[in-house]
C-alpha cells in the first residue's frame, strides 16, 4: 500500500483543490445563473450546451452543482466547527472535573447517542426556523458526541500526567490547565475527528435536504438538488440525480481518506478500537 | 456475575431515565402550551375561571417534577396520546409500524453478517492482496455514499432499466413477491454500514493472526480451518459484536431514509411523516421507542460479550466490584 499511497494522496488533494477552485470561482466556469429558469429547455439530457443536462425548471445542473458545492462545503465545515467546539468543551470539562458531574455528563451523552441522529435532527428542527443557519446548527448540535467521548478519555488520562500535576502544584488555575495543557494535547485527536466530521456533516446536509428538512429550496446545495428527484428517476431521467450524488460521494470519499491518512500520520492509539467509526 | 449484570442494568436504567427527562423537557419546550394546543383559540374566549380550571385539570399548575412523574406513568402504561393529524391513538400507529421495521432491520443484519464475516475474514487473512485492496476501496465507497442516493441508483438500475424489482411498499402476493420488495431496502440499509463491519473484523483478524498463541497452534500442526473458526473468529467477534450494539442507532437512523424512499410502512417513515406534519405526540413516541430499543439492545450486547469472553467478563466484574 505504501508505494501506491503517494498517487492516492496527490489525487485526493488534487480533487479537493480543484473542487475549491471550481466552486469558489463558479461564475468563471459557467455561463448560466444557478437560479435561471429556462422553461424552453426543461429536463434536457446532457449535451454540449448543458454539460450535465437541465432539471425540471430548465436550470443547468452543472451550474447548480458548482454553486451548490459552495453551500454544501460551507455548511459541512461550519457544522463541523460547531460540533468540535461543543464536543471538545463538553469532553474536556467532563474529564477534568470528574466525579459525580463527570458521571452525570457521560450518562446524558449516552442518552443523546442512543437517539438515532436523524430523529434528533428532526426534533431540533421544530425549534429552529427553516434556514441555512438552522441546518448548520442542527448538524453541529447533533454530531458532537463522539468527539466529546474521545476528548474526555484523553483528558482523563492526561490529568494524571506529571507535567499537568506539576503546573497544578505551582498554582495554575483550572482554566489555565484546560486551555494550556489538556486541550492542546488533545489537538491531534480533535484534528482527525474534525476532518471526518466534515464528511459526516456533508452527508447529513444532503440527507436532511433530500428529506425536505434541510436548506430552503431556493438555495442550491448538493442535497437540495436531489430533493424530489425520486419520481424523475423512476421515469428514467437519470442526470438530475446521478451528478449531484456523484459529487457528494467523491467529496465525502476524499475527505474520509484524508482523515484516515491524518490518523495514520498521528498514529493515535485510541482510534485503533474502531471508535472513530462512530 | 450478578453484581456485574446489576450494575450494567442500573446504568441502562439511569440512561433511560435521563433520556426520558430530555424527552419531557423537549415536550415542554414545544411552541405553544398544552392548554392552547388542546383548545386553540377557544381558550382566549373563555372566562378566567374556566381557563384556571383547564390548567388545573391538565395538571399544569403542579410542580414540574409531579408533572414529569405523571407523564412518565402515562408513557409506561402506553398512553401516548392521539395523533394531531389523524386523531388515531399513537400507540396503535406505532405498534402497527414496529413489525415492518423489525423485518427490515433483521434482513439487513443477516446481509451484514454474511457479507462482512466472509469479506472481513478473507481480507484479514490476506492483507494487502488484490482482493483486500478492492474490498477496502469498496468499503470506503459505501461509507461515503449517501444512502438515499444509493437507493435511487439501485432503483434506476433494477427497476427502471431491468424492471425486475418493485420500488415501493411491502409485497403481499406470496413469499416471492414479499422477498422481491424486501431486497432493495434491506440491501441499502445493510451496505450503508457494512464497510465499518468489514474493516473492524479485518483489522482484528490481522492483529490476532500475529499473536503467539496462533503461532503455537500452527507449530503444533493444527489445521488452518480449525485455527480460523475456533481461535481467530471467536477472538475477533467481541469488537464486532459490540459494534453491532453501537450501530443500532445508526441503523435506526438509516431506516428513516430507507423506509421513506421505499414507502415501507415502518417506524422510520412514520417519524419523518409526523415530523413534516408537526405531529408532536407521534414524533415523541417514536423517539422514545427508538431510544429505549438502542439502550436495551446495547445492554444485551454487553451481556452477550461478557458471556462469550471470559477475560472481558473478569475485567468487567472487577470493575463492578469497585
Amino acid at each position: 500500500m505504501r508505494r501506491k499511497q503517494k498517487w492516492l494522496v496527490n489525487g485526493i488533494i488534487g480533487y479537493l483543490l480543484l473542487l475549491l477552485v471550481f466552486t469558489g470561482l463558479a461564475p468563471f466556469f459557467t455561463p448560466y445563473e444557478p437560479g435561471a429558469v429556462g422553461l424552453s429547455a426543461v429536463l434536457q439530457p446532457p449535451s454540449a450546451a448543458h454539460l450535465f443536462g437541465t432539471d425540471e425548471l430548465g436550470r443547468d445542473v452543472f451550474t447548480r452543482l458548482l454553486y451548490g458545492g459552495r453551500v454544501s462545503l460551507a455548511v459541512g465545515t461550519a457544522a463541523m466547527l460547531i460540533s468540535v467546539v461543543i464536543g471538545a468543551g463538553y469532553g474536556a470539562i467532563s474529564g477534568f472535573v470528574g466525579g459525580m458531574i463527570d458521571r452525570v455528563m457521560m450518562r446524558v451523552l449516552d442518552a443523546l447517542i442512543s437517539i438515532p441522529s436523524i430523529l434528533l435532527m428532526i426534533g431540533l428542527q421544530i425549534f429552529l426556523p427553516h434556514s441555512l443557519t438552522a441546518v448548520v446548527l442542527i448538524i453541529g448540535m447533533t454530531s458532537w458526541m463522539p468527539i466529546a467521548r474521545l476528548v474526555r478519555t484523553e483528558t482523563l488520562s492526561l490529568k494524571g500526567e506529571v507535567f499537568v500535576q506539576a503546573s497544578a502544584v505551582v498554582g495554575a488555575s483550572s482554566r489555565q490547565l484546560l486551555t494550556r495543557h489538556l486541550l492542546p494535547q488533545c489537538l491531534p485527536t480533535i484534528t482527525v475527528m474534525s476532518v471526518s466530521g466534515i464528511s459526516h456533516a456533508i452527508l447529513s446536509e444532503a440527507t436532511l435536504s433530500f428529506l425536505g428538512l434541510g436548506i430552503p429550496p431556493h438555495e442550491p446545495s448538493w442535497g437540495n438538488m436531489l430533493m424530489g428527484v425520486q419520481n424523475y428517476v423512476l421515469s428514467g431521467i437519470w442526470w438530475i440525480a446521478v451528478f449531484p450524488g456523484l459529487f457528494i460521494t467523491l467529496t465525502v470519499l476524499a475527505v474520509t481518506f484524508l482523515g484516515d491518512m491524518l490518523q495514520d500520520r498521528f498514529a493515535l492509539p485510541q482510534f485503533r478500537k474502531g471508535e472513530r467509526l462512530l | 456475575m450478578i453484581k456485574f449484570i446489576a450494575s450494567r442494568l442500573a446504568e441502562a436504567v439511569i440512561v433511560l431515565f435521563i433520556g426520558s427527562i430530555l424527552c419531557f423537557a423537549f415536550i415542554r419546550m414545544l411552541p405553544g402550551d398544552p392548554a392552547t394546543a388542546m383548545y386553540g383559540d377557544q381558550l382566549l374566549k373563555m372566562s378566567q375561571a374556566d381557563q384556571m380550571r383547564i390548567v388545573e385539570n391538565l395538571g399544569l399548575n403542579e410542580p414540574l417534577y409531579t408533572q414529569y412523574a405523571k407523564w412518565l406513568i402515562n408513557v409506561l402504561h402506553g398512553e401516548w396520546g392521539h395523533s394531531y393529524t389523524t386523531g388515531e391513538e399513537v400507540k396503535v400507529m406505532v405498534t402497527r409500524a414496529i413489525e415492518p421495521t423489525v423485518v427490515l432491520m433483521l434482513s439487513s443484519t443477516v446481509i451484514i453478517l454474511l457479507l462482512s464475516l466472509f469479506f472481513g475474514m478473507v481480507t484479514g487473512l490476506r492483507r494487502y492482496s488484490i482482493l483486500d485492496h478492492a474490498v477496502t476501496i469498496a468499503s470506503f465507497l459505501f461509507m461515503s455514499l449517501p444512502s438515499f442516493w444509493f437507493a435511487l441508483m439501485l432503483m434506476l438500475f433494477f427497476s427502471v432499466y431491468l424492471g425486475v424489482l418493485p420500488t415501493a411498499g411491502i409485497g403481499k402476493e406470496g413469499a416471492g413477491d414479499w422477498l422481491k420488495h424486501l431486497i432493495m431496502p434491506s440491501l441499502v440499509l445493510a451496505l450503508a454500514h457494512i464497510g465499518y463491519y468489514i474493516r473492524i473484523l479485518r483489522n482484528h483478524i490481522a492483529i490476532i493472526k500475529e499473536k503467539e498463541f496462533v503461532w503455537a497452534l500452527q507449530a503444533r500442526g493444527v489445521s488452518q480451518r480449525k485455527i480460523l473458526f475456533k481461535h481467530l473468529l471467536p477472538n475477533a467477534s467481541i469488537p464486532f459484536l459490540s459494534f453491532i450494539g453501537m450501530s443500532l442507532s445508526l441503523t435506526l437512523a438509516g431506516s428513516v431514509v430507507v423506509e421513506t424512499l421505499f414507502s415501507w410502512p415502518g417506524l422510520g417513515r412514520l417519524s419523518l411523516k409526523s415530523a413534516l406534519a408537526h405531529d408532536y405526540p407521534v414524533i415523541m413516541a417514536t423517539i422514545l421507542l427508538c431510544m429505549s430499543v438502542v439502550i436495551i439492545g446495547s445492554f444485551l450486547i454487553d451481556l452477550l460479550c461478557a458471556w462469550i469472553d471470559p477475560r472481558l467478563r473478569n475485567q468487567l466484574m472487577k470493575e463492578a466490584d469497585k
